[in-house]
């Protein structure tokens, strides 16, 4: 009565992952902005909270490691 | 409102869940209990839906799905933002664009600095002094941890500035070498062999203004005496290409603007007869400046609502038939209309939310352009200027009416989108429901609805295109969201 159907890639939170802007907070190092990728935290600072921005306005993220949760639209 | 859209196709019943981000496939008596609940009827009213149906609602909620509270909705949380602000200051936008000029050798009916809008600036001969130029791209890259830097020109019609272009790139150059890219935005009417070599030796990112073939170009793109440009900058065209195929295939690009009448076929038989020139990937599509004006009355008539209608029922049989065939962008302009927000939908994630989330399109204010005016005034793209200053050259970034613009763009927003089904779909900024330097509730609430509009519609033609071929998108997959 209820079927999933058409997933999507799951690409875009790879993109954001890799590619964008990201400023965390929350770990041991608040302050922290990364140019390039959120999944490039070390290891101690997994648990942190980012918020990611990616080029153009094509996308953006809010992220806990935590629970990996995530979201990204585009433009 | 609610967190989940109904639609069908001529085969299926869906439903996007907006909790899961998944498109399911039901039978209409879910959608029945569904409807039933939004309008709060009492279970004894709702006596045409199934209880097959409602228990299957009740187990995909115990699995997360479909959603009844509304989410909250903070985008630049204050506590949030005192990293974010740290991050722009240490590395500056990721596109510095300087106004160069406000003057413009042509007088493009519909241009928005043609004294049609009122909340924008004529044109002048204003001029950006050499001095504050070369202070801008100084404190642009004056900030050690960017490790790219990309200067972008604007105007008025930049390349009558050309010299000052020149020396800003030899400035550039010499203080961080290959690290730094250029852009410009042109008429497309000053480019001759000398121009043309220039950008191509800087590698400039070059987005030059084409209506389409030259009955629709020249129809509002003039110079001051009233004389057709087509022509003009149909040669630079082929002269880049003639002179570096390479970079006119990797680095131009066209801007469309969509003036009524809009005639969607003339313009689709002129890009498909160019398709050495023209491809989906090189040609953006854009309407008239939406903000108030009197531009209307200077256009040489409207677009006839059943023929438009029409016309992009043919556009759209264009991309389904490649889409059906497996086959991408054979015809340049329907692929530049129609398929850039199957992209994000195809690569969507498939996750669950957390109880707050932001909404998208909004950037950080200075984060991805500083646009900066030819007085030195820094803003955060040219669509928005000269609304919401947010520094200048001599004082850098302005923290405080940075942070003023996010929090009046989350008070705005808070109230609407969390318990909107396309929340994780639609993106806008301020630019989108903005009256001069005002949030516009009206704006807004026509956005919304124009938002659920296209995107059900869009989720439509996405399944009805899987139903028929499913890795009908797979084109999507290579496309790099940038």
């Amino acid at each position: 009565m209820i079927t999933e159907c058409f997933p999507g890639t799951g690409q875009i939170s790879a993109l954001v992952m890799a590619k964008c802007k990201c400023s965390c907070w929350g770990g041991p190092n608040a302050e922290n902005f990364r140019e390039g990728a959120a999944s490039e935290l070390p290891e101690a600072e997994a648990g942190c909270k980012c918020t990611c921005w990616c080029e153009q306005g094509k996308a953006s993220t809010q992220r806990n490691d935590d629970t990996s949760a995530a979201t990204a639209e585009a433009t | 409102m609610s967190l989940w859209c109904a639609f069908a196709t001529e085969r299926q019943n869906y439903v996007y869940d907006t909790s899961s981000n998944r498109i399911l496939a039901v039978e209409p008596s879910v959608i029945g209990v569904l409807h039933g609940e939004q309008a709060h009827q009492a279970p004894g009213e709702r006596c045409e839906t199934d209880q097959a149906a409602r228990e299957a609602v009740a187990a995909a909620r115990s699995e997360g799905l479909l959603r009844q509270l509304p989410y909250q909705i903070r985008s630049f949380p204050r506590d949030e933002m005192h990293g974010q602000i740290a991050g722009l200051l240490a590395h500056g936008p990721d596109q510095l664009v300087l106004n160069v000029t406000e003057a413009c050798n042509l007088r493009c009916a519909y241009c928005t600095y043609s004294g049609a809008y009122p909340h924008h600036r004529s044109h002048s001969k204003r001029q950006m002094p050499t001095a504050v130029a070369h202070a801008a791209v100084t404190w642009y890259l004056n900030h050690p941890r960017r490790q790219q830097f990309t200067i972008g020109f604007y105007g008025g019609e930049p390349l009558l500035r050309l010299p000052l272009l020149r020396a800003l790139v030899a400035q550039a150059r010499a203080s961080v070498g290959e690290r730094v890219h250029f852009s410009v935005t042109t008429n497309g009417t000053l480019i001759d062999e000398d121009a043309a070599r220039f950008l191509i030796e800087a590698d400039f990112g070059l987005t030059i203004s084409l209506d389409g073939p030259e009955a629709i170009h020249d129809r509002y793109r003039r110079t001051g005496d009233g004389r057709g440009t087509f022509g003009t900058v149909w040669r630079a065209v082929n002269l880049l290409r003639r002179l570096d195929e390479r970079y006119f295939r990797e680095r131009v690009q066209f801007n469309v603007v969509l003036a009524p009448p809009v005639d969607l076929d003339a313009l689709d038989a002129f890009f498909a007869a160019h398709p050495d020139i023209f491809r989906g990937s090189n040609v953006m599509t854009a309407p008239l400046n939406p903000q108030p004006s009197t531009v209307a009355g200077r256009l040489t008539g409207e677009t006839d609502p059943s023929l438009a209608q029409a016309q992009r029922t043919q556009l759209w049989q264009h991309f389904e038939d490649d889409l059906a065939a497996g086959a991408r962008e054979r015809r340049a302009l329907p692929w530049a209309q129609l398929s850039r927000d199957f992209v994000p939908l195809h690569q969507r994630e498939m996750s669950s939310l957390p109880e707050t989330i932001p909404t998208h399109g909004q950037c950080l204010p200075g984060a991805r352009k500083c646009f900066v005016d030819t007085d030195g005034t820094f803003f955060m793209c040219e669509r928005v200027a000269p609304a919401w200053p947010i520094g200048s050259v001599e004082e850098g970034f302005a923290v405080d009416r940075i942070l003023a613009v996010v929090d009046a763009y989350d008070r705005f927003f808070a109230a609407h989108c969390g318990s909107c089904w396309a929340v994780r779909l639609c993106a806008k900024c301020v630019n989108s429901v903005r009256i001069s330097d005002a949030l516009d509730p009206t704006r807004r609430q026509a956005f919304c609805d124009n938002q659920r509009r296209y995107w059900r519609g869009l989720l439509t033609r996405y399944c009805g295109a899987r139903e028929q071929r499913d890795d009908a998108f797979a084109w999507a997959q290579e496309v790099e969201i940038r």
